[in-house]
């Protein structure tokens, strides 16, 4: 009886442990990390009874958890290719709000075009010139928001990482403490079956932070390596730390207090550094530069135009130039080396001067080689302009002042009366040689004429010339206005551009029908190109050319228009005037005879019209005048790099913002070309950039270069995003797989609990049937 | 030669004895596969004996009614009152004819006896296990019906 009780009680004792195996299980069933239990029964070991082996019913073995270690392990390596692409995305997706948010800079950019567009129908109205400074400063100070955010960005990306740092350092120390009570429990003969679940369930976390290496001792405990370095021993963890550097820019993993680096490249940790090594810094450098670009265009423009107040007087540039050598002289500086933020090129810039009383325009033509030309030529070539005066100031910032009476621009505009001198058809008698200088004239050759008050003799005096035989036209104007017989006899001389160089013209101080001019001979005339008797008359009405309209060629084009014909413009029966370019190619030819009417417009260039009034040319006497045509009046973008009359200032996203000048004064708005307040030319080249390619961003316009940006960026979103999608499917499926083998079904549990109920229940009762059997036969036994 | 009506009769009882002797060792075998199986609670193990325990009951009943009919025509031979024979007297009636049906009676109540001692242990152990698992279904089944526990669950320390 005492065996049979034993034994019963054992089978009880095993029972009642099943059932707390299958509690435990029920308890822990959304459990995470959690590993279903077993118990592992076997039979006890037998005693001898009376002779015989007798049975003694049942041991209980371990409970043990139902585990695949390399799944354990597959679903730690996928956390951490998970963690990275949560990381990376995360601080794309805050950047990708940023840059593509509503009312960002796409609108505000459309904004500042459509305010140019109303000043455009305008340009006097004083509201709109605010107007288009409000909307340039609300772009500006959204493109600095906006790199402000950036920074923002990678510091609330820096506190994460710190975050997460501390959250590594919990887990490490967990680790430890498990790894102490597993050796203990193991070591003591008990399962650490909760123990090591939430060991894995602790290293899944870690590897969702960072990349980790694991090892697990012979004595159970794990070890566990980030970044090639130790974090977590059998019984001590390592602290991982993080060092930004001063301005926050770069940072540097350690892992105990070690000068070492630890180069972490998985997990949120490694997707965060990831992305603040690289997608983050991308994208200020693509916001820089795309306002860089926009800088430089829109300043190429504006430094071009000239406000409705006229012509400059004075002008300070806003970027400084730099004495790199340091021995105040700057002819030994390269203008292109001298530290200006935007780079200055090889080619040409216009500068007008002005008579601000008379309107008369005077165009100089500086050229620029960007390897040669230094400060002090550029500073040389400027003084060289009438009326103009530049220097440098202390700050390295360049100064342009206009004499009195006077001032200055840099516009491409068209010079409206471009026959100043009176040579094409003027009321004065003009007499001009047929071709620009240098002449074959040396001191001592004569010149005779007969003018308004009847025969001139001149003789060309000793060191007249720099070189005889080689005469400029302005050295024998010079010689001649020196002559008092010249002057006194009614004439004046002029050296007149010609394609590059000058003709010499004679003219009369009168004007009228009454005034002529005549070479009657001298040593000079051959040199001259004169032969004796040519001559000119005055007229009581002038040719006046006068043009209109804008250059709508992009190339800075020189022509000089000649009379081809002696006649009245508008009566003669043919009267063909012919345009040469500097090569002295003909490149247009019209009739200003029988078939024109004065006044009315003729096409001379493209965009450039031009109108003639009835007065007399005559080719004899050598008619002409000479066109500047200007594409583009700096292509040098010496006025940008200098900051003189740009709408913006700075030079990147971070130091944008519309110039202070402007900001102060709107009317100071380079609305036009001219310096008419109803010119509107340089508003519309403003407008022209919204559809117009630029070289800075590859031939994209200001917007779509704007619209790459964002679209790298959503790209690499899109791409991480779908990366993490496929990661996370992974991990889900692996994770799947872990709770086939090592989950609990609460129904399953119940179920097998019912089935091993009613097996029982069946087995009782066919031994009931077995006893009685037995016992009917041994009554008759 | 002419066998008397008792004599075939107790050949006959030999024969139904011997094969009453090999169902006990097949009930014997029985148990012994079924014990571990109940007291490791291997449910799978216990219904598949319960399976072969059923085969052999159904072999059992005809068996008995075969014994029955053997010890009534007995009785009837011998001019007994039915039901006042049990194998000890037969083995002492059946006097020098008796000698194997002694030997078959000795083996066959150390057989019973192993068997009826098999099937209380057993039986016991079944009645336990399913008085359990009733009482814990009883409780999970209730406990989790009117549960308003969180879902989300907690990791439960079973050595605490």
């Amino acid at each position: 009886v005492g065996l049979s009780t034993e034994i019963g009680l054992r089978s009880l004792l095993a029972a009642r442990a099943g059932l707390e195996t299958v509690g435990h299980n029920l308890a822990n069933v959304n459990t995470p990390g959690y590993s279903r239990q077993s118990l592992v029964a076997s039979s006890a070991a037998p005693i001898r009874l009376r002779g015989l082996l007798q049975g003694t019913g049942v041991s209980i073995g371990l409970v043990r958890r139902t585990v695949d270690a390399l799944l354990q392990a597959r679903i730690a390596a996928q956390s951490t290719s998970v963690g990275r692409a949560e990381g990376k995305l995360s601080l794309l997706e805050g950047l990708q709000a940023a840059y593509a948010g509503p009312g960002g800079v796409p609108q505000l950019l459309q904004g500042f075009f459509g305010s140019l567009s109303a000043l455009s129908t305008s340009p006097g109205e004083a509201a709109l010139h605010a107007n288009v400074v409000q909307s340039g400063r609300a772009l500006a100070d959204q493109v600095r928001e906006l790199r402000a955010q950036s920074a923002g960005l990678a510091e609330d990306a820096l506190d994460e990482m710190r975050g997460h740092v501390d959250q590594v350092n919990l887990l490490a120390q967990e680790l430890v403490d498990l790894n102490r009570r597993i050796g203990s429990l193991e070591h003591g003969g008990s399962p650490a079956n909760d123990q090591r679940d939430r060991r894995d369930q602790a290293l899944v976390e870690l590897a969702r932070l960072v990349d980790v290496q694991v090892a697990e001792d012979e004595r159970g405990a794990v070890r566990v390596q980030i970044g090639g370095r130790l974090l977590v021993g059998s019984d001590q963890a390592w602290e991982l730390g993080l060092s930004v550097s001063g301005d926050g820019k770069s940072f540097q993993f350690h892992v105990g207090g070690s000068s070492q680096i630890a180069a972490l490249a998985g997990g949120k940790l490694g997707g965060l550094a990831a992305a603040l090594a690289g997608g983050l810094p991308d994208a200020s450098q693509q916001l820089d530069a795309w306002a860089r670009a926009l800088i430089l265009e829109v300043n190429r423009v504006h430094s071009t135009g000239v406000s409705a107040q006229g012509p400059f007087t004075r002008l300070v540039g806003s970027n400084a130039l730099q004495d790199v050598d340091g021995d105040g002289d700057w002819h030994d500086v390269l203008l292109s080396g001298a530290g200006l933020p935007f780079e200055v090129q090889s080619g040409e810039l216009f500068v007008n001067v002005t008579e601000l009383a008379s309107g008369e325009l005077e165009r100089h033509r500086i050229s620029i080689d960007a390897s040669t030309t230094s400060v002090g030529a550029f500073l040389d070539a400027l003084n060289a302009v009438n009326a103009l005066s530049a220097h440098v100031d202390g700050q390295g910032r360049l100064h342009l002042t206009a004499a009195a009476g006077f001032g200055f621009d840099f516009s491409s505009r068209l010079d409206e009366h471009p026959d100043e001198a009176g040579t094409f058809g003027g009321t004065r008698a003009s007499l001009a040689t047929y071709a620009a200088g240098p002449f074959g004239v040396a001191s001592g050759d004569t010149l005779q004429l007969n003018g308004p008050a009847g025969p001139i003799s001149v003789t060309f005096p000793a060191g007249a010339f720099a070189q005889n035989g080689q005469a400029s036209a302005q050295e024998l104007a010079a010689a001649l206005n020196a002559d008092a017989g010249f002057s006194a006899g009614g004439l004046v001389a002029l050296a007149v551009p010609s394609s590059g160089a000058n003709r010499l013209v004679i003219q009369t101080q009168a004007a009228g029908v009454a005034a002529s001019v005549t070479v009657t001979g001298g040593s000079a005339l051959a040199g001259l190109g004169w032969s004796a008797g040519a001559g000119a008359a005055g007229s009581a009405a002038a040719v006046d050319v006068k043009l209109s309209g804008s250059y709508a060629g992009t190339t800075s084009a020189r022509l000089v228009f000649r009379a081809m014909e002696d006649g009245v413009v508008g009566g003669a029966a043919s009267l063909l005037v012919r345009a040469f370019d500097e090569s002295g190619k003909q490149v247009g030819e019209f009739d200003l005879g029988a078939g024109y009417q004065p006044g009315s417009s003729v096409e001379v260039a493209p965009g450039v019209k031009a109108s003639f009034g009835a007065g007399a040319l005559s080719a004899a006497s050598g008619d002409f005048f000479q066109l500047d045509l200007v594409g583009d009046s700096d292509t040098t973008d010496a006025l940008v790099a200098l900051g003189l009359n740009g709408f913006l200032a700075g030079i990147d996203a971070q130091t944008i913002d519309v110039d202070a000048r402007l900001q102060a004064a709107p009317e100071l708005l380079a609305v036009g070309l001219s310096g008419d307040g109803a010119d509107a030319a340089n508003v519309l080249r403003l407008l022209q950039l919204d559809v117009q390619g630029s070289d800075e961003l590859s031939g994209l316009t200001l917007g779509e270069g704007y619209g790459e940006l964002v679209g790298i960026i959503a790209l690499e979103v899109q791409s991480e995003s779908a990366a993490l999608d496929a990661e996370q499917f992974l991990l889900e499926s692996l994770q799947g797989q872990r709770e086939q083998i090592s989950g609990v079904n609460q129904d399953e549990e119940l179920v097998r609990m019912i089935e091993h109920e009613q097996a029982f229940a069946a087995a009782a009762q066919y031994l009931r049937v077995v006893n009685e059997i037995s016992g009917e036969l041994m009554n008759i036994l | 030669v002419k066998t008397a009506p008792h004599e075939t009769l107790l050949r006959q009882l030999e024969a139904h004895l011997q094969e009453e002797l090999g169902a006990q060792e097949r009930l014997r075998s029985l148990l012994a596969d079924q014990e571990p199986a109940l007291a490791e609670g291997r449910a799978p193990d216990v219904v598949a004996c319960a399976a072969r325990f059923e085969a052999e009951l159904a072999l059992a009943r005809p068996r008995t009614e075969r014994r029955r009919i053997l010890l009534a025509a007995l009785e009837r031979a011998w001019r007994m009152e039915p039901g006042a024979l049990d194998l000890g007297r037969i083995v002492e009636r059946a006097g020098e004819d008796g000698a194997r049906l002694a030997r078959q009676r000795t083996e066959l109540r150390r057989s019973v006896a192993d068997v009826q001692r098999r099937a209380r242990r057993c039986a016991r152990a079944a009645a336990g296990q399913s008085a359990v698992l009733s009482q814990a279904l009883e409780l999970l089944v209730g406990a989790r019906a009117g549960s308003d526990a969180d879902p989300s669950g907690c990791l439960v320390d079973r050595e605490a």
